[in-house]
């Protein structure tokens, strides 16, 4: 049904229509004064290092405060303390825990949003000409770095990874120990990339600085820490050890945050933005501690009333101090040095070396002066020697040190910590999410199954 | 105002008049075809003052004192077509103008629609049932503003006013949605100009905003035109998916200096308060009553108290109009201002306008228009969407258990658990915004020869809208105890030039023809600015003196919109009416690929009563007096849905740690977005019976949207979340019926009366490619969660737009509902060896579960995500009725009703939460009417068995049902003996109401209210906005 249109009316209306045009300088083609397009941010010098701050940011300040919050639930670490359904649904956990759950879907999202920046960069500084060596090995290393850290943080949470982005084809999913496998082999081609070519004064100043100009984040140690974190959940323990090894103890290295980029700890913990979101367990949601462990006084404070003892489903909790609910500007670390003694303690007790392993973990028990304060000032272990009774001590020291980092959860599974058990306070509520609904709708050809609990 | 109209009395003056000499005009007004006198017709010499109703035999007679010369007899009586009758002025002395008859209308046949085809049209010619209202309907209802009033008086236009702010924001639906995520407003155009009517959210209120038709004095406006879908409204091309609302604004008329004032004071209270819990005593959860030992009393209070106010308001109009030797002139000037219901609240809206306009010999005509408004609002911060700072925000969130008042020594407002003090919000809280508005347009139209016209019409609309919020320090809002200050500004630009061509002629006997050409160029330019900081010292106000400051926001837009069209018009007989009509479209919003849309339409209208041999027969029969047939189908475009820039992938701003840098989007851009593109065909016709005294207009229409644009959710492991894509396709069908009568006619007594009925089914395809039936498909069905709705509003593929999606009640296969069996010792779920009983039951008329017994449940979750409502009404209807009795006095009374929709009453849900329990039914909670965790169960929730009720929000959907008492007035023109002491023509008192009343079902506030503002997809969303209040008001006008 179409009005057919003479020729000379149409000459008639192309005339009128130059006519309009030109009376109000009528441009067609307009360009976004507001944010880069994909070609610029990815195709320029400048472009990628931009990228890569905003890949920093991405992770740092998004992702893992998604990983720490969702799977520090699940793991009891935390309680649910506001009314919203998605954290009632993830605090009750069990079988019953929806599919499109806000927080599992926005931990999945993020992680993949950090890869595909990663990826687009690594692609990127590899078709840019104008990037020099020591630029690319930085921007490359760090990419490869968060890749990492993202597959490494899925794999926490989900019993299998994608390790590749596309806007194009369906992902292409690998069980968790492959993905573990393949996080740590990015952050070799990273440890390599660093050490043959270090990356100049362009690559160092879009890194995160105190206001002396000290970097506040390792990349070296920090890809090195990652790598033994890494293979020791993928099962190898000789890799593990390494990189462990190479690790420099003294060193720190942390997620910074400013007022901008807050601490997402603080924000969704602290009592000084209303109602938090989350709660920190009573003994950090420990059934048994010991007394006078630091780490449970450095990060809860026994001593100061909670407005409520209780949280909204009945669990007790605590009110938080430490890092974690610092300040907006306070750090978190990227890792904390003592993980390292505890990487090496578990494949010393895993080779059947009770003697390294012990050793390893009364470095941590006795520990007075930690670079983050976090000191355990406790006596030298004197417990049984068999493997598990090592592994429970290791999981103990991990669940204190290595509080709300995201780790737990897999610790939990890893070090045979009993059976996920929903109406258990003390047991984590499940083993791994089932895979968002929406990734299950989108992609419903290579989404894996989801796992029973 | 005495100034004033003195000055306007020396303008007036200032006009020179030439010699005049007095006439005594005569006549007789009788209906036409019974012969039958018409009493209190309304004869009036066009451009003049002078005129007369006619009296009980129909007769007439007046004098006149005007220039000797050619003048038109204006006829009118409310029902009965319009006739004018020229009379021509010699010398002084009487003049008899005989027999005048009037055909009754109630289907307003003659009336001239201006809108649909760009040139006046009789009605009976046009294809379309186009909706139309006068500035009489406008005056005396209540309503304050222009989108406001038309509640109810068009068939097909669906009003719903979401906030009972005096600016609280109004949404228009004509046929239905037409759109998912761009607003499905409808384009307004006033005198030619295309006017803004964006909803911006400048500081966060908790959820509605203001959308900007407010700017629009209603006193302005002469007349509405109401093009409801594409088939009317193709002309309008790419703008025109919602449809097309024309506005005309008063202007001068020809003749002698006329003064019109007019003035009235009104007042609003809130209609319905909600019950609070009045519990004497707290109990820690899980825990009877009489099992705590000193149970916790507590004293409780109603902060609707502390909230709620008798709003005052008062509105002035002036204005002055005229006009002599080919030119005309208005001048106006308005005033209103309103408190809100809510303490704190007020707004009010300054105005001026001018309208003038010079004919030079019929060959050339030049108007100009401006209008200049200042609107301002003082907000008070409600609604539970966003903030945490809000006064009813902070009442239903309680708990109930505080006193609001100050502490005597300090000063401060004491804290009252989970959110704001309700009276820190409004006694120290500033929240204020202001918008500065010209509107204006230069038309020109030449007319070189006879029945070739051009025009042009310039428009301009521009707006700068500042919004301030401060929350001082030692606030109660929970984060922003040491104070926050917000300043963000808007800047909008509408600019659009249209020529218009047109050619009549007649190529034969009874063959006419319009040919119209056109083109148009609109250019839109859009910029926010925003910055705010948190953290204040002691006196400080503005951003710049605060210590936290956030980063500024800045963002500008431009988009351009090049249009050129063509019409051709066929009057065949004077009976069948043809038009076809074609648009071309470009738009800088898409791509080079993209850019360019054709908009075709073709309308037919046959009017059987335009036919000798039909009216005789017609004369001698049953059949219909007036037949008309008409049917028209028409595309347009939709462009509400993508922004200037959505095509691309945007890389926003991500500084971190001192290093700039870009964050990766969601949305991943896409180069191939193209306008969605509606098709409408609607048929329809128009019957008139008893001589034209009863009038059925019935239009059956059906409208597609395709193209839907839709934030398509991708697969998280893109890396994206979301990309905008034409997937989608969307329906809207109905029927529109309009009844209009006039039952009595006489001297002493007239009644019209006339109802509206419409009915829309909306359906929602997001993937055309698969057809899912919800009653067979095992597979879940594509759905898409709309934010600001707490991710309980979905657009759910093959349903309707913006269901409620979430939680249910469990239920066994038979469909019955199942609950945990209540151990009647203890009011608490009966655990046998550790398991609860499970039992069906039904929802009682309370909505509490009981078993076959009567005995209470406690109801289940299933926890699966389900469609547990439906906002969308099944019908709409109105009744209007007008009275009059004998010449002085009229009423008028409007009923609007509302059938079939659904409300989430969230503020309930909240309110019978135990931390909140701020209404009576957790006050049933505590005093052991309902079973210990009916509401929120924490020691089941442990093992995963039940949730209670707060987290089933299948619980908390009500019928949303309502019939309100809308607009009822009472009019009384007074005797000409006092008009004329005090020196005016004419006075008029009027007493109106408005939502007086509403009889429904629902226990919220109302069922007409959306905390999310002018949403398109969340509606019927009850969450503490302002509920609209009752109004009285008293208004008088005065002419001369």
């Amino acid at each position: 049904m179409t009005f057919p249109i003479s020729g000379a009316r149409r000459t008639a209306l192309a005339a009128l229509a130059l006519l309009l045009a030109a009376s109000s300088g009528c441009d067609l083609t307009v360009s976004d004064p507001n944010a880069t397009t994909e070609d610029d941010a990815f195709g320029t010098r400048t472009g990628l290092l931009t990228a890569a701050v905003g890949l920093q940011r991405q992770y740092n300040s998004v992702a893992y405060g998604n990983l720490v919050l969702t799977t520090g639930i699940t793991s009891r670490e935390l309680a649910a303390d506001n009314t919203f359904a998605n954290l009632l649904d993830l605090d009750g956990g069990g079988a019953g825990l929806p599919a499109d759950n806000a927080n599992v879907t926005a931990y999945f999202r993020e992680m993949y949003q950090t890869i595909a920046t990663a990826d687009r960069i690594i692609d990127g500084v590899q078709a840019t000409a104008t990037v020099e060596p020591e630029l690319a090995s930085g921007l490359l290393a760090l990419s490869e770095f968060y890749k990492a850290a993202s597959i490494g943080a899925l794999a926490v949470g989900f019993t299998d990874a994608a390790l590749e982005t596309s806007v194009d084809a369906p992902a292409t999913y690998v069980g968790r120990v492959a993905a573990l496998q393949a996080a740590a082999d990015l952050l070799e081609s990273a440890e390599g990339r660093l050490t043959a070519a270090p990356p100049n004064d362009a690559f160092t100043d879009i890194l995160p600085k105190d206001n002396d100009g000290t970097l506040l984040f390792d990349l070296l140690n920090s890809v090195r820490a990652y790598r033994a974190r890494f293979a020791l959940f993928a099962g190898d323990l000789d890799e593990a050890l390494a990189a462990a090894m190479r690790v420099d103890l003294d060193a720190t290295s942390v997620f910074a945050y400013e007022g901008t980029n807050p601490n997402p700890l603080y924000r969704a913990i602290s009592p000084d933005f209303g109602q938090p979101s989350f709660a920190v367990r009573d003994d950090l949601g420990l059934a048994d501690v010991e007394g006078g462990d630091g780490r449970i006084d450095y990060f809860t404070d026994p001593d100061t009333d909670p407005a409520n003892d209780e949280s909204v489903n009945g669990f007790p909790i605590e009110v938080a101090t430490g890092f974690v609910v610092g300040g907006d500007a306070v750090g978190l670390p990227a890792y904390v040095p003592d993980e390292m003694r505890l990487v090496m303690a578990e494949v010393y007790a895993r080779r059947g070396n009770a003697s390294e392993a012990v050793a390893a973990i009364d470095a941590v028990r006795t520990d007075e002066a930690d670079p983050f304060g976090l000191a355990a000032g406790l006596d030298a272990y004197d417990g049984d020697t068999d493997l598990q009774s090592l592994l429970d001590e290791i999981y103990y020291n991990r669940a204190t040190e290595l509080y709300l980092q995201g780790l737990r959860l897999e610790d939990q599974r890893r070090l045979d910590q009993g059976a996920a058990d929903s109406s258990d306070p003390f047991a984590r509520s499940r083993n791994f999410y089932p895979f968002p609904r929406q990734e299950r709708l989108a992609n419903p050809g290579t989404t894996p199954p989801d796992p029973a609990l | 105002m005495r100034l004033a109209l003195l000055f306007s009395l020396c303008v007036a003056s200032a006009v020179p008049l030439a010699a005049q000499s007095t006439y005594t005009i005569t006549g007789t007004v009788v209906e036409d075809g019974a012969d039958e006198p018409v009493v209190g017709a309304s004869v009036l010499v066009e451009g003049t003052r002078f005129g007369s109703a006619t009296a009980l035999d129909g007769t007439f007679s007046f004098t006149a004192t005007v220039e000797p010369g050619t003048y038109q007899l204006r006829v009118s009586f409310v029902g009965f077509s319009t006739v004018r009758t020229p009379v021509t002025l010699a010398a002084s002395g009487a003049v008899d103008v005989g027999e005048v008859a009037l055909s009754g209308d109630a289907l307003r046949s003659d009336e001239v629609i201006v809108s649909a085809t760009g040139l006046p049209v009789e009605r009976r010619q046009l294809g379309n049932a186009i909706g139309t209202v006068d500035a009489r309907e406008l005056q005396d209802v209540g309503a304050t503003a222009v989108d406001q009033v038309l509640a109810g008086k068009v068939a097909g236009a669906v009003v719903s006013q979401n906030s009972g702010n005096p600016a609280g924001g109004v949404s228009i639906r004509l046929r239905g949605p037409s759109t998912v995520l761009g607003s499905a407003d409808p384009l307004y155009i006033v005198d030619g100009v295309i006017v803004d009517n964006t909803s911006a959210a400048l500081y966060d209120l908790g959820g509605g905003s203001q959308n900007r038709l407010v700017d629009l004095n209603p006193e302005d406006i002469e007349r509405i035109e109401i093009l409801k879908g594409a088939s009317a409204a193709a002309l309008y091309g790419s703008r025109a998916n919602g449809g097309v609302v024309q506005i005309t604004t008063r202007q001068g008329q020809s003749g002698a200096p006329r003064v019109t004032l007019s003035t009235s004071v009104r007042t609003d209270a809130v209609r319905k308060t909600l019950d609070v819990n009045t519990a004497e005593f707290n109990r820690p959860q899980g825990t009877a009553p009489e099992a705590s030992a000193d149970p916790t009393r507590v004293d409780r209070f109603d902060y609707q108290d502390d909230i709620f106010q008798r709003a005052v308001g008062t509105e002035q109009y002036l204005s002055l109009s005229g006009g002599a030797n080919g030119g005309t002139y208005l001048f106006s000037g308005g005033h209103f201002a309103n408190e809100g219901i809510v303490r704190g609240n007020l707004f009010r809206r300054l105005n001026g306008r001018l309208r003038v306009g010079q004919d030079f010999g019929g060959l050339l005509n030049v108007s100009f228009g401006g209008n200049f408004t200042r609107s301002r609002s003082d907000d008070v911060p409600n609604g539970g969407l966003n903030s945490n700072y809000g006064a009813l925000t902070g009442f239903v969130f309680g708990p109930n258990t505080t006193d609001l008042s100050p502490d005597p020594v300090t000063g401060l407002y004491p804290d009252i658990g989970a959110r704001s003090n309700p009276r820190d919000v409004i006694e120290t809280y500033t929240f204020n915004q202001t918008t500065n508005r010209f509107t204006g347009d230069a038309q020109a139209r030449l007319t070189p020869l006879d029945g070739l016209s051009v025009s042009y019409v310039l428009g301009l609309d521009t707006y700068s809208q500042s919004a301030r919020a401060l929350i001082p320090i030692g606030a109660t809002a929970a984060g922003l105890a040491d104070g926050f200050s917000r300043r963000a500004d808007l800047e909008v630009t509408n600019l659009n030039n249209d020529i218009r061509l047109q050619y009549q002629t007649d190529l034969g006997p009874s063959l006419e023809s319009t040919t119209t050409l056109g083109g148009t160029s609109q250019y839109e330019d859009n910029s926010t600015f925003a910055s705010q900081t948190f953290d204040l010292n002691p006196g400080v106000e503005t951003v710049g003196g605060g210590s936290r400051p956030d980063p500024v926001g800045e963002s500008r837009s431009e988009s351009t919109l090049l249009g050129a069209f063509a019409q051709q018009t066929f009057g065949i007989a004077d009976q069948l009416f043809v038009t076809a009509a074609g648009r071309v479209d470009a738009s800088s919003r898409f791509s080079e690929d993209n850019r360019t849309n054709f908009y075709p339409k073709l309308s037919a209208s046959y009017d059987a009563s335009g036919n000798g041999a039909y009216r005789r027969l017609a004369a001698r029969s049953y059949a219909p007096s007036t037949l008309r047939l008409r049917s028209s189908y028409g595309e347009s475009g939709g462009l509400t849905s993508i922004g200037p820039f959505t095509r691309f992938s945007r890389y926003e701003p991500g500084a971190y740690i001192g290093a700039n840098g870009v964050l990766a989007p969601g949305l991943l851009g896409n180069p191939d977005v193209k306008p969605e593109r509606q098709r409408e065909f609607e048929v329809g016709a128009d019957l008139g019976f008893f001589g034209g005294r009863l009038g059925i207009e019935a239009t059956y229409y059906t409208q597609n949207t395709d193209d839907l644009l839709l934030n398509v959710e991708l697969p998280l492991t893109s890396g994206f979340s979301n990309q905008l894509q034409n997937v989608g396709e969307l329906s809207n069908n109905g029927v529109e019926v309009l009844v209009r009568a006039l039952p009595v006619v006489s001297e002493a007594f007239s009644w019209s009366s006339t109802v509206t009925f419409a009915s829309n089914k909306n359906r929602i395809d997001l993937d055309p490619s698969v057809d899912y039936d919800p009653l067979t498909s095992t597979e879940p069905p594509a759905t898409l969660v709309l934010g600001n709705s707490f991710g309980l509003v979905a657009v759910i593929d093959d349903q309707p737009q913006g269901v409620f999606y979430g939680s249910g009640f469990q239920r066994n296969a038979a469909g019955d509902i199942e609950g945990l069996a209540v151990d009647p010792a203890t009011n608490q779920i009966a655990f046998d060896n550790g398991d609860p009983t499970i039992v069906t039951g039904t929802l009682d008329d309370d909505g509490i579960l009981r078993d076959a017994s009567g005995a209470i449940l406690v109801p289940i979750r299933d926890g699966t995500s389900r469609i547990i409502g439906d906002p969308n009404p099944d019908f709409t209807a109105s009744w209007i009725n007008e009275f009059e009795v004998g010449p002085r006095v009229s009423a008028r009374l409007q009923l609007d009703g509302s059938f079939g929709g659904d409300i989430f009453n969230f503020t309930r849900r909240l309110a019978a939460f135990r931390f909140f329990g701020t209404l009576s039914d957790y006050q049933a909670e505590i005093e052991g009417d309902v079973p210990v965790g009916y509401y929120q169960n924490t020691e089941l929730q442990a093992i995963g068995a039940n949730y209670g009720v707060f987290s089933i929000f299948e619980n908390w959907i009500e019928d949303g049902t309502f019939v309100k008492l809308r607009e009822v007035s009472v009019s009384y023109l007074l005797p000409a003996s006092v008009s004329n002491r005090v020196g005016t023509d004419a006075l008029r008192l009027t007493v109106y109401g408005r939502n007086l009343l509403s009889f429904d079902s629902y226990s919220g506030y109302d069922p007409e209210t959306n905390v999310a503002g002018q949403s398109t997809g969340v509606r019927g969303y009850d969450f503490v906005e302002v509920p609209i209040p009752r109004t009285f008001g008293l208004s008088l006008r005065a002419s001369l």
